[in-house]
């Protein structure tokens, strides 16, 4: 029952705020590709930077171990991020923002968008054993960080990224005169 | 604050990664949303008794079960129902509001069909990448896997190319 509660309460709030940033328009993620609203951007980058500081303050705390992680094999993570970008512009939404499209009343994110999902799963599926499997010998997973590969303390990275959206957040927000751009501004 | 439309990118996006954080000391989970749509179709395999649901993948790798990511799906699929009944945001949309008219025409069929597409490609995707936006792009960069670069880097590339194609010269 707890982990019913935890699921259906993360589930909530990764809902109410991806709707509240807008990312539940179609607008929204192909105007980030065209270059023109850059909220999937900053959206994406402010949540990994306070998730980032987060977690390895409280790892060096001792109050958290690095013990999930998303596996790395170069040749599946890049090809499938381009197959996967690909599909992203023409529908203009991803998996999260299907569910919570379909929540604020998105019929052809709840239809088209749901029947193509479950259907895109079952290709995986389908060609794990022939496709899937094979790509994987090209470059086999591992569980990697940019730490223990490089041998280089975390906070360098950490440092490196924080500087890297210091000047997101400065050509988006302060050089502009508005701050944003005339998409971002019709929003509101 | 919350019968606001828009709520800042930064404050949503900081507020989701306190959430990332919490999820990952208290449960040692990432947030992550794919994996949810392999169970589905697992388990729609299993109901309909396709031979497929005998395969190594949907026998041994994900099963047929409701599983966390499906009561998270539930989750998701209620917290944008509230946040856009809150703001008055929410709507019964068969078309998008912005810009797709505009590029692509009125047919209601045209956008079903391209989300169909769009959606098979973006699972499939995700399949080989091993996560999705939130999986890897947030989830696994949070940590600094490389796989969360590579994937973020890979996903942005296509998706400009790609709409530059669909959108041609309105690009």
């Amino acid at each position: 029952m707890q982990v019913v509660l935890s699921a259906l309460a993360l589930g909530l709030v990764f809902g109410f705020l991806l709707q509240k940033a807008g990312l539940t328009h179609y607008d929204k993620v192909v105007n980030q590709f065209r270059f023109r609203d850059f909220t999937l951007m900053k959206f994406m980058l402010s949540a990994i930077l306070v998730a980032m500081v987060g977690i390895y303050a409280l790892k060096d705390l001792g109050l958290l171990e690095i013990a999930s992680l998303p596996e790395t094999y170069s040749v599946g993570n890049i090809v499938g991020g381009l197959i996967f970008g690909a599909g992203m512009a023409i529908a203009g939404m991803c998996p999260g923002t299907v569910l919570t499209g379909a929540g604020q009343g998105n019929l052809d994110y709840l239809v088209a968008g749901g029947l193509g999902f479950v259907t895109g799963g079952m290709l995986f599926g389908a060609t794990y054993e022939t496709l899937f499997l094979p790509l994987l010998d090209l470059a086999p997973p591992e569980a990697l960080t940019l730490e223990t590969a490089l041998r280089v303390n975390h906070w360098l990275f950490i440092a490196i990224f924080a500087l890297m959206v210091a000047v997101f957040f400065w050509l988006t927000e302060i050089k502009g005169k508005t701050g944003r751009t005339d998409a971002e501004k019709t929003d509101a | 604050m919350f019968r606001e439309k828009r709520w800042s990118p930064w404050v949503a996006g900081s507020l989701l990664g306190v959430l990332a954080v919490a999820n990952y000391a208290l449960a040692n989970r990432i947030l992550s949303v794919s994996g949810g749509f392999e169970d589905l179709a697992s388990l729609l395999a299993t109901t309909l008794h396709l031979p497929l649901a005998d395969s190594i993948f949907f026998s041994l790798v994900v099963p047929p079960q409701i599983s966390f990511h499906l009561i998270q799906f539930a989750g998701m699929f209620l917290g944008a129902l509230v946040a856009s009944l809150l703001s008055g945001d929410f709507k019964l949309r068969l078309l998008p509001d912005k810009e797709w008219v505009d590029n692509f025409g009125p047919s209601r069929a045209k956008r079903w069909v391209l989300v169909f597409m769009g959606s098979v490609i973006i699972q499939f995707g995700a399949g080989i990448a091993g996560g999705c936006t939130s999986g890897l792009g947030i989830s696994g960069t949070m940590l600094l896997a490389p796989s969360g670069l590579l994937f973020i880097v890979a996903c942005f590339a296509a998706g400009i190319l790609v709409t530059r194609l669909l959108y041609g010269r309105r690009y």
